[in-house]
């Protein structure tokens, strides 16, 4: 039975509206956008609204992942970005190399759901900030999941960011772990960047 | 476009507004020009989630729109415009009850004399760019006039006499299209540009015929070519704040004035 799609950080989504996006013809953002002084590198925020999740920098990119709870089987990553640059800078969240480990180990390479095909690259203009988030369907139970940053900036060397499985259960105080917590196990050897947290 | 529409209506609206009528009079009159003037989304949608694939109302990629379409410039502002008064003498008509009168305007540029009045606008400019520093642009203003002269006087007398006419204001609407070329040198734009179009002054009226009150006004325009210079300054990759200069190619006009403008892509689209 498919389960009810968790509502979550729609309102992050939509406060990305009073920042610097421009969705579709809605010209009347220039006046919110001109003032606004929009995206500054480095703030991981979009107008009052702060990325959450781990954080990195890859290119011109400011990138903010975060796991969420499970969506049909799979992990769910919500990525907000920020260009920090006064060049449009390309983001292509389908080219992000996103790894899945289960209990066993075991390596497992994800793609993103996709079912329209509109996951593309996509350039961000200078000082804009932006975010998706996307379902990476898996038919076994991943503990853990493994981005590398950079692969979404098509930029070396490897950066990846680990994440482990939201807690089933209300954990206790001395359990509490964030859903996203960044673990310091990377995937086939690779060294984890260890990055600053929300 | 739905600003520039809402604004183009607006000022059309203003325009083009007939007079009114009050106290039970009869219908407004209008007036003949001079001096080579004429008379004149989507349903709601509401999203369950914002994942990718599942949700309904947002496509992928809102945040990189912009760089989709071309630049898209929107600016308000404020000038100072000296220009020919385009009125000459023009006659116009004024209705109370059944009556109808016709009185005549003799503006301020008689004969070869020409006059330079002032005139104090808001200026509204919609237009596009090109990543080479190219841009046009559609400037519309709309103002009020200080200090114009003026005579009006009563051609045609009623069974009661001749109404009395008072000038209310005189105003001043104004449009053209752009053409430019502008250079950015760090947070500095500079531009030149050439403008084409036309200036119409409304000369409006209180009319009283004893009790009975009416409305009505005479419009004079003339073409307009016009030489600028603009400086700016980039406030944030999206926002300039600016001046301009301006000198008429075709009279002794000449106008000056501030902007704010916004752009749909981060300086201009030209990086």
């Amino acid at each position: 039975m498919r389960r009810a799609i968790k509502v979550r950080n729609i309102g992050a989504i939509r406060a990305h509206a009073a920042g610097c996006q421009m969705a579709g013809m809605r010209w009347v953002l220039l006046a919110g956008l001109a003032a606004s002084g929009c995206y500054t590198g480095g703030s991981f925020a979009s107008g009052l609204t702060r990325f959450g999740g781990t954080r990195t920098t890859v290119g011109c990119l400011d990138l903010a992942i975060d796991r969420r709870d499970d969506e049909e089987g799979g992990p769910v990553l919500a990525y907000r970005f920020g260009n920090r640059c006064d060049r449009p800078q390309v983001v292509d969240l389908g080219n992000a190399t996103v790894i899945g480990r289960d209990a066993e180990g075991v390596e497992h390479r994800l793609a993103p759901f996709d079912p329209r095909l509109e996951i593309r690259p996509l350039p961000i203009d200078a000082r804009l900030a932006g975010g998706e988030v996307l379902a990476y369907p898996s038919h076994v139970d991943l503990v853990q999941v493994c981005v590398d940053a950079a692969s979404i900036v098509h930029a070396q060397p490897e950066r990846w960011l680990c994440f482990a499985k939201t807690p089933e259960l209300e954990p206790t105080p001395e359990e509490a772990l964030s859903p996203s917590e960044a673990v310091e196990v990377p995937p086939a050897g690779e060294d984890l960047v260890h990055e600053e947290r929300s | 476009m739905k600003i520039a529409l809402i604004v183009c209506a607006a000022i059309a609206a203003v325009a083009l507004k007939p007079a009114v009528a009050r106290a039970g009079c009869g219908g407004g009159g209008g007036g003949g020009g001079g001096g080579g003037g004429s008379s004149g989304g989507t349903a709601s949608c509401k999203e369950t989630t914002d994942i990718v694939g599942y949700r309904e109302c947002t496509k992928y990629g809102t945040w990189g729109k912009n760089l989709a379409l071309p630049t898209i410039i929107g600016e308000i502002g404020m000038v100072v415009r000296r220009f020919e008064n385009p009125m000459r003498a023009a006659t116009g008509t004024v209705e109370h009850d059944d009556e109808k009168f016709s009185f005549k305007v003799t503006g301020p540029r008689e004969d070869t004399k020409r006059v330079v009045d002032t005139a104090v606008a808001a200026q509204f400019r919609i237009g596009t760019a090109s990543k080479h520093g190219f841009y046009t642009a559609l400037d519309i203003e709309l103002g009020g006039v200080t200090g114009a002269s003026e005579e009006a006087e009563m051609t045609s007398v009623g069974l009661r006499g001749t109404p009395e006419l008072e000038r209310t204001s005189v105003t001043m609407l104004g449009a053209a299209a752009v053409v430019g070329l502008r250079g950015r040198h760090g947070p500095l734009d500079m531009s030149t540009e050439l403008a084409a179009g036309g200036l119409m002054v409304s000369y409006n009226y209180h009319s009283q015929y004893h009790a009975c009150e009416n409305t009505t006004s005479v419009v004079a325009g003339a073409g307009m070519v016009e030489a600028r210079a603009r400086a700016a300054y980039w406030f944030s990759p999206y926002g300039q704040i600016g001046v301009t200069m301006g000198k008429s190619l075709i009279d002794t006009g000449w106008m000056t004035g501030v902007f704010i403008g916004g752009h749909s892509r981060a300086w201009g689209g030209t990086r």
